[in-house]
């Protein structure tokens, strides 16, 4: 039997077409997670640093609903609007996945979807027996 | 049974932040963006793309190895291009790679890569052989 299980959490903003992530057996794909509160405005203003921790709090909540958590993720792609903010991983990264390390990818992006953001992510977790 | 097993691969340079080379989890080797760099994180192939793309692909083939896969097992690569003009210089050298494999594949331009002079980033997920 295969499951697929659709994740919308209330506390997240429905910016697209899209679910925050959908679980499909024991793969969860997380959709990309902009740094906006669940009215959709911008959180962090213009603050990198601010804007990673909380995409990072609202990356952890998504794979707790999805049976998950950070030693679960697989593969973490990051989209900055500036490269040299890569730094500002460092912190919320460890903070999500602990003594695990997941499969990454950084790039710069001419914009994000929503205005003043400077930072994306997205991931997908295999949950563990 | 569902497995998951952290590679650090020799050879490689060091990984960014707090992330590893590839993840081999529920049957999958999810491989980390791959640049075109020595082990000591030095820029390969100068300004050309081709010769950058090649190193890209040496790279991730070492790290397929380690996981058990070759370019045969990938299932889905994402190309990310400084200047998507360079696309038609880079497909050649996906093809003398990948054969007759066809992995589902998205080719984007983006605005920089973690590597000054970089050019061409891949990443991809494989189905680890049973």
């Amino acid at each position: 039997m295969s499951l697929r299980n659709e994740i919308s959490l209330p506390t997240r903003p429905v910016l697209s077409h899209s679910a925050d992530a959908v679980q499909a057996n024991e793969l969860l794909f997380v959709a990309g997670i902009l740094p906006v509160d669940a009215s959709g405005a911008l959180v962090g203003e213009d603050d990198v640093s601010k804007q990673a921790q909380y995409v990072f709090a609202e990356l952890d909540q998504i794979l707790a609903a999805g049976g998950c958590d950070g030693t679960d993720v697989a593969r973490i792609n990051v989209y900055l609007t500036s490269i040299e903010d890569s730094s500002e991983l460092d912190e919320p990264l460890l903070r999500t996945c602990g003594s695990a390390r997941a499969a990454g990818t950084v790039v710069e992006v001419r914009a994000l979807a929503v205005s003043g953001a400077r930072i994306e992510i997205d991931a997908t977790a295999v949950r563990s027996p | 049974m569902s497995t998951r097993r952290e590679l650090r691969v020799a050879g490689q340079a060091e990984p960014i932040s707090h992330f590893t080379d590839a993840v081999e989890a529920g049957g999958f080797l999810f491989v980390s963006g791959i640049v075109p760099v020595d082990e000591q994180r030095e820029l390969v192939g100068g300004d050309d793309v081709v010769e950058q793309a090649r190193c890209v692909f040496e790279n991730m083939r070492a790290v397929l190895a380690a996981g058990g896969c070759t370019f045969a097992d990938v299932v889905k690569v994402t190309v990310y291009l400084t200047d998507v003009a360079d696309r038609p210089l880079v497909n050649p050298v996906r093809q003398e790679v990948f054969g007759e494999i066809r992995p589902a594949s998205t080719l984007v331009e983006i605005s920089a890569l973690v590597i000054p002079g970089a050019k061409i980033e891949i990443e991809c997920v494989a189905l680890v052989p049973s």
